[in-house]
């Protein structure tokens, strides 16, 4: 079997690219936290966080000993842009990166052709950090967010 | 071709196709957001058998874009 590189190659930002949490549509996420608390044992790690440039309330989940989040996600309002989504029934929504240069991570990302639908801008759920929006042919949304520091979710 | 088109979208966003106005944009489709409109770029490339540049696809968000893209054989204007 050919062996297959880890990571981007040399120069590449994929090198600094972690999994930082997979987005969960939900339409309330009081009722959705509970079910994952008792259902798989994650342990709440915020509050619900309202994030006007999603139009949605957030909250992060972990499990046990797991640096990857969950994040449930809701609609704000009826019109919120993920109402739409919602209708067709939610579920997985998108996967975040944390990535130490956010700006050269988009231009690796465009370069391999994905779509930037949000340059970065300053996120809610991560204050003093920014996120981004991509989409690729394999139509999973893609978050970026800038590396958190020690404490930080 | 305006209505080849208006089929496309309604397969992929579940609107009837007599539904879809001659002037639909992404901005006036509720179902018209970032998933769908790479689903509708994907879906177009399979019925015109085109091939739609990542670049070009941003720009590709209204029927009027659409259909002059199409109307030129798929392909994007040199600047």
């Amino acid at each position: 079997m050919t062996e297959v590189a880890a990571h981007g190659g040399a120069g590449s930002p994929l090198m600094a690219l972690d999994l930082h949490h997979v987005g969960i549509l939900v339409a309330d996420i009081g009722s959705a936290s509970e079910a994952y608390v008792r259902r798989f044992g994650y342990s709440i790690r915020t509050s619900v966080i309202h994030d006007p440039t999603q139009t949605a309330f957030v909250q992060f989940l972990a499990l046990p000993g797991s640096t990857v989040l969950v994040e449930l996600v809701a609609p704000d309002r009826p019109d919120s842009k993920l109402s739409g989504a919602l209708r067709k029934g939610g579920g997985l929504n998108h996967m975040c990166y944390a990535v130490e240069d956010i700006d050269d991570a988009c231009r690796h990302l465009r370069a391999e052709a994905m779509l930037l639908i949000q340059p970065p801008v300053p996120a809610a759920a991560f204050p003093g950090r920014r996120i981004a929006w991509l989409i690729g042919r394999d139509r999973i949304p893609v978050e970026l967010v800038e590396r958190p520091l020690a404490g930080q979710v | 071709m305006r209505e080849r088109v208006k089929r496309v979208m309604s397969d992929v966003f579940g609107v009837p196709a007599e539904e879809i106005p001659d002037d639909a944009d992404a901005e006036t489709l509720e179902s018209w957001d970032s998933l769908g409109h790479m689903s509708l770029m994907l879906a177009l490339e399979a019925e015109f058998n085109v091939s739609i540049p990542s670049e070009t696809m941003l720009e590709l968000i209204s029927m009027e874009e659409i259909t002059a893209f199409l109307g030129r054989g798929g392909s994007t204007p040199q600047s």
